[in-house]
């Protein structure tokens, strides 16, 4: 009997600890997660900051001294570049840790192994083999090589960043971890270079895998070549590229010769998901022709998806060798988009098809060898090992050909009715020396610095604007280029033919730029880099049409600049598509049979300026009214058997305004022949029943911003992490770029001239990444409403400085 | 008497270990603590039960009071509780069980362990 209630109640306690130790479901081991030791309870700070001087690491050579100044930015002084880097890493994983190494596994697909086979619906295993297939890592590896190879003195100072992360992690126990690992129960890992070049791989997957070479295959073969021109125009009138049309060119450029080529013509469906075409970003600059005080003033914001913890961190750094600030990516040395002591630079994404297809045909169901130039050729195979947790390991072959990673075969999906095998061919795979560009970069002083600096940076390409003290200005598209015969790759190319390869890249000293040019102002926002006088072909699928001109439009005319103006442009809400879209869509309605309803929504239209301001009604009103407009209109796409995609905004005005009698404009699921008079009326009517509907919910109203509901969200999209219905006017394709989950992810304005550099800046977030901190999130209000921090930057900074408020020195052992 | 002060000595074992040790260790401690004074059954569970569930309650309540339950509510809201009250019952009652189930189990070994000794006695 005793002994049957020890072993019961003994039983019962260890099953009871091992319950409360373990993650059932979505809940976190109750134990561990609610011991007000060790559990969330530690995660609440009233602090805003609690990091403490310490002794650390062997590595460090000399004490660093670390300024926190209110808005929590770091400022980091170190003797010496090794002791930088290392306190970069460390202070960096402070506030982001959880963070850097979340976005990294999603790069390296490995999410299944901290959250399960899948979410909801979406199986993780998929997720992640497609994040293999695409090889971000294997570019990766490419880079660590090369630098290790080429560049071991930098490698040396990438080294360092990674042991100041590590030495961060090693201090902590359970109870120091973020609450996101205490949430999906798993620890950090420790930190390793690869991670840092993984980090880049990572922005390019966001910024230079954009293509639509399978989905134009598709529409080639459904459609033929007139109705593809009508939709996917390579270069529509109107275009304001970014190197002004005076520029000259005065290089032998190199040629190659477009031979007689027959794509392959084979549908593929479904395509791999692609990045967030709203990617993109806005930089301008103008010089002291312009500005009322005679400087130059540049500005820059990337706009991208709009997440907590955000996707910048500010710092500066500073050793007796550099002295830059900016905005750095969690997980990789150097100031990504900053200034220093003598110059600013800002990016924007130069885009262009760097991604392209072939296809390719196996000697038997081996895959050992592939058709190559009338060869049998070997193919590679890698078995990618993917754990899942709780659960089996998923392991999958990937066959690598000399073009790049067989990403779709018939192990991509089931599901499709015919196999064909289709390799990658990307720029990202070939590894880059991105870090060493930065690297230089922060240190350059002046326009050759800056030029030589950046001409090392591969991917993904950017447009880099320029701002000196001395008074320059400049831009240079940055990046590794492909020569590329006229539509070479954007169509599936032949994978056995040798003359569909790439031959060359282009030179650096080829690329785009332009240093002082006579209107007096240089800007970008990813539309057509240059005119056709450009000897080299040029072409993306999605370059921008409404915001650059707009920035150009008001550069223009603007004249003594202040640096409010340059902060009200960033701020800019014109809607140039509804300004160019509206009025023919108004001509169109019969006004004589409106309904009082019908005027209400007619009248706040007809009296609108077309600024997207956050508490109008006419935004809310068009912006419902282009989207049932866009599906009317483009129905044959959406209801495509195979993936194509609707032309974009700026050729859909064109289309309705100059080809009325274009096949698509007919809506398929009526008898009648639609006219775009027709699709305009129609729309009108279903929008007013839609938002009269959506009026029906409490809380809800006609404001803009409370339509569109810009969330700033947590990259585990845990609902009370979130912040939302952020009060900001914009919208997608307008140059305050804020949409309801994308927009400006930090803004800069940089003001340099005599002797002096001013910077502000502002970023949806918050340095620190803790959601239990009390400024967790605290600068959105003032982002979206148009207020910037000046930044602190000076040569030497102390503890008793007012501007600071929290010191810690890290020393060596 | 014995309860309260068998309660008191797990409270401030678990209070004073725990910063330093896993969140497990207050089943330790109560276990041990069971093991080593007599007891009944009931008498263990519920010291152990109070012991720790008191001072992980307390404990939680007094980080909250710290934080003006700005955290706490956001979790209460990730765990859909109403309000941030409720996980400080739950931090009690999950200390409690994990702290009344290891006294039990403490007490209950120290009994198995006497009537072996008697078993001997008689052989």
């Amino acid at each position: 009997m005793k002994t049957f209630r020890f072993v019961l109640s003994f039983s019962i306690t260890l099953a009871l600890a091992i319950a409360l130790n373990s993650k059932i479901g979505e809940v976190p081991p109750l134990g561990k997660f609610l011991s007000p030791f060790h559990g969330f309870w530690q995660n609440a700070e009233n602090e805003a900051i609690d990091l403490q001087s310490k002794t650390v690491d062997d590595l460090l050579t000399d004490s660093v001294n670390v300024y926190f100044d209110e808005h929590l930015i770091p400022h980091v002084f170190a003797s010496n570049e090794k002791d930088l880097f290392f306190t970069q890493g460390y202070v960096t994983a402070y506030h982001r840790l959880w963070q850097m190494e979340f976005q990294l596994y999603s790069a390296a697909g490995r999410l299944a192994e901290i959250l399960g086979p899948k979410i909801g619906n979406t199986s993780l295993v998929d997720v992640d083999r497609r994040m293999r297939r695409i090889g971000l890592m294997y570019g990766a590896q490419k880079s660590e090589e090369k630098f290790k190879k080429e560049d071991p003195e930098i490698f040396k100072l990438i080294e360092a960043y990674t042991a100041g992360v590590n030495a961060y992690i090693e201090e902590l126990s359970y109870a120091d971890l973020p609450i996101e690992y205490k949430l999906l129960d798993y620890k950090p890992e420790k930190w390793t270079s690869l991670k840092c070049f993984l980090l880049i791989s990572n922005m390019n997957n966001m910024l230079s895998r954009g293509e639509m070479d399978l989905e134009h295959t598709n529409a080639l073969k459904k459609w033929g070549r007139e109705t593809f021109e009508i939709l996917y125009p390579e270069r529509p009138d109107s275009v304001d590229a970014v190197i002004p049309s005076s520029t000259e060119f005065d290089f032998e450029p190199l040629i190659v010769e477009k031979p007689d080529v027959n794509f392959p013509l084979v549908f593929t469906d479904p395509i791999i998901n692609k990045p967030d075409p709203d990617n993109g970003s806005n930089s301008f600059v103008v010089n002291g022709e312009k500005t009322a005080n005679g400087r130059v003033i540049l500005t820059n914001e990337p706009d991208l998806s709009l997440n907590l913890p955000s996707i910048w961190y500010i710092m500066q750094l500073n050793s007796p060798t550099i002295n830059t600030m900016g905005a750095t990516l969690p997980g990789g040395p150097s100031v990504i988009v900053g200034f220093n002591d003598s110059i600013a630079w800002g990016n924007t994404n130069a885009k262009r098809d760097l991604v392209d297809w072939y296809y390719i045909q196996f000697k038997d169901n081996q895959r050992n060898e592939y058709l190559y130039n009338d060869n049998w050729v070997p193919t590679r195979k890698v078995i990618e090992e993917i754990k899942v947790k709780g659960s089996f390991s998923y392991y999958d072959t990937i066959v690598y050909t000399h073009h790049g990673p067989v990403v779709y075969d018939r192990n991509f999906s089931g599901s499709r009715a015919e196999i064909t095998n289709l390799a990658m061919k990307w720029t990202a795979h070939e590894g880059g020396k991105e870090i060493k560009a930065l690297y230089l970069g922060n240190k350059a002083e002046n326009y050759e610095e800056f030029v030589d600096a950046f001409s090392h940076f591969a991917g993904p390409p950017q447009n880099y604007s320029f701002a000196s003290v001395n008074g320059d200005i400049a831009l240079w598209v940055n990046g590794k280029f492909p020569v590329k015969w006229e539509e070479q790759g954007k169509f599936l190319m032949d994978g056995s033919n040798i003359e569909h390869e790439w031959k060359d890249y282009m030179p650096h000293e080829h690329n785009l730029h332009v240093l002082n040019p006579s209107q007096n102002f240089v800007s970008s926002a990813n539309q057509h880099a240059a005119d056709t006088l450009y000897p080299y072909y040029q072409y993306d699928y999605n370059y921008e049409y409404y915001r650059g001109r707009r920035i150009n439009d008001r550069l223009k005319v603007m004249d003594d600049i202040k640096v409010e103006d340059m902060m009200a442009l960033q701020h800019d809400n014109f809607n140039y598509n509804a300004s160019e879209a509206l009025p023919m869509m108004l001509d169109s309605l019969d006004s004589a049979s409106f309904s009082d309803l019908e005027w209400s929504y007619y009248d706040k239209l007809t009296g609108w300026d077309f600024f997207n301001e956050p508490d109008r009604q006419a935004p809310t009103i068009y912006e419902v009214w282009w989207r049932k407009l866009n599906s009317k209109l483009w129905d044959e796409i959406d209801s495509s058997n195979v993936a194509v995609y609707r032309p974009n905004w700026f050729n859909t005005v064109a289309i309705m305004k100059n080809k009325p009698d274009f096949f698509m404009i007919d809506n398929q699921s009526t008898d009648l022949i639609e006219t775009t008079g027709d699709l305009f009326r129609q729309t009108f009517s279903e929008t007013i029943v839609s938002l009269e509907k959506y009026l029906e919910k409490e809380d809800n109203s006609l404001l803009w911003y409370q339509f569109k509901n810009t969330t700033i969200r947590h990259l585990l999209r845990i609902g009370p992490f979130n912040k939302d219905k952020v009060k900001i006017g914009g919208n997608r394709s307008i140059v305050n770029a804020a949409s309801s989950r994308h927009g400006p992810s930090w803004r800069m304005v940089v003001e340099l001239g005599d002797g002096e550099v001013n910077a502000w800046g502002v970023y949806p977030g918050s340095q620190t990444g803790n959601p239990g901190n009390p400024k967790y999130g605290h600068m959105i209000g003032d982002w979206a409403s148009g207020n910037y921090y000046k930044l602190l930057f000076t040569p030497s900074l102390s503890a008793n400085d007012d501007a600071i408020v929290h010191t810690v020195t890290l020393k060596p052992e | 008497m014995k309860l309260i002060i068998r309660l008191i000595i797990i409270g401030a074992l678990t209070y004073l270990l725990s910063p330093i040790s896993g969140w497990w260790i207050c089943m330790v401690i109560a276990f041990v603590v069971c093991y080593i004074s007599q007891s009944s059954g009931l008498n263990a569970f519920v010291a152990g039960f109070l012991g720790v569930g008191l001072v992980w309650m307390g404990h939680a309540w007094k980080l909250d009071v710290k934080n003006e339950s700005s955290f706490s509510s956001v979790i209460a809201d990730i765990m859909q509780l109403s309000d941030p009250i409720f996980l400080i019952f739950a931090t009690g009652l999950i200390g409690g069980l994990a702290g009344g189930f290891a006294s039990l189990s403490g007490t209950t070994f120290r009994q198995l362990f006497i009537k072996q000794k008697k078993r001997s006695l008689y052989s």
